[in-house]
């Protein structure tokens, strides 16, 4: 469930750029996954719903295979993953959720 | 005048009037922002220039309205055209990206994936990657920097769906057009495409307003956050 378990894993420092540094990564993920441009976008927009808000060090997972992203991020605050649930429901094929941690699969 | 005092038959008319004079005025701006959006955005002008026009002072309206099209253009390609610094080639491969996306989407029905951009525009695959990284962070800028107001009339069916949205006052922060942009996305889950389509601009533009419009939700939920806490 958490990002631990994810073949490509980092752990971001509060001061760190997250949002760019996973937007990145996702746009590459996106890529190797064959999703269209504007799924890559969406699973964009999600991850930096997730990493927006108080800053603070995070751990974010990514997994890839066929026709599916996943991105995981530990530590997110349950408030703040609360108020943005409805729109990651829209931008994410599936939002799972355990504890501190949010998983979002996303696919074609 | 007719179009002044909201006749939308005579609006039509004279969008099509003016049609040669908003397309020769966005050939100047070519390849730095989708052709279709500074169009529109030069709609725009010709419009607001048609509310504020009187004939008594003798000025012909071509002559008028150009700098009101010239001024929704440029707004237009503020908004639009990259704040990030990226090497020329990169800007150059970005450009045709976008072009590509815009052609495949129309062509396809659907947003093209990477590989196919590679297959349509004859880049490289890690030159589309580069451009593609280059688009996200292009998009990433915030609502408060100058951009193209929009008149708009409230639809009513999307009042309701807004007010399904659980954004609360969240969506008053935004402008006109990404408030409609994101009750589209989250309220009738259509695709980038489809609100592209309603809105009469390009997935591009549609992408960068949902993106600015997130920042904006997302900090006014981490404002709530702090505010119940």
């Amino acid at each position: 469930m958490s990002a631990r378990s994810d073949p490509i894993r980092a752990r971001l420092s509060a001061d760190a750029p997250q949002g760019p540094v996973v937007s990145a990564l996702l746009v590459v993920a996106g890529a190797q996954a064959g999703l269209p441009v504007d799924r890559i976008d969406d699973a964009v927009m999600a991850a930096e719903l997730l990493l927006g808000g108080r800053p603070a060090a995070r751990t974010v997972g990514l997994s890839v295979r066929p026709g599916v992203v996943e991105v995981a991020v530990d530590d997110v605050e349950a408030g703040r993953l609360d108020a943005q649930r409805q729109m990651l429901e829209v931008l994410a094929t599936a939002v799972e959720t355990a504890g501190g941690s949010v998983r979002l699969r996303v696919e074609p | 005048m007719r179009a002044a005092a909201g006749d939308e038959a005579a609006s039509r008319e004279l969008v099509i009037q003016m049609r040669p004079l908003v397309s020769a005025m966005a050939a100047r701006f070519a390849g730095r922002v989708p052709r279709s959006d500074l169009e529109q955005a030069g709609m725009v002008g010709v419009l607001h220039a048609a509310r504020g026009f009187d004939p008594s002072h003798g000025t012909p309206f071509g002559g008028y309205a150009a700098s009101f099209v010239m001024g929704e253009m440029l707004a237009c390609v503020r908004q639009l055209a990259s704040p990030v610094r990226v090497p020329r080639s990169v800007a150059d491969d970005q450009r045709t990206v976008n072009r590509a996306i815009e052609e495949l989407t129309m062509q396809q029905g659907r947003s093209p994936t990477p590989d196919e951009l590679a297959a349509h525009t004859g880049l490289e695959a890690d030159a589309v990657l580069e451009a593609l990284r280059a688009r996200v962070a292009s998009t990433a800028v915030g609502l408060d920097e100058p951009g193209v107001e929009h008149p708009s009339t409230p639809d009513p069916a999307l009042q309701e769906v807004e007010r399904r949205l659980d954004l609360g006052a969240r969506l008053d922060r935004l402008d006109a057009r990404s408030r409609r942009a994101v009750v589209l996305r989250f309220g009738l889950e259509l695709s980038q495409r489809e609100i592209a389509e309603r809105l009469g601009i390009s997935q591009m533009h549609v992408s960068r307003l949902l993106r600015a419009a997130m920042a904006v939700l997302a900090d006014d939920g981490e404002d709530e956050d702090a505010a119940t806490t």
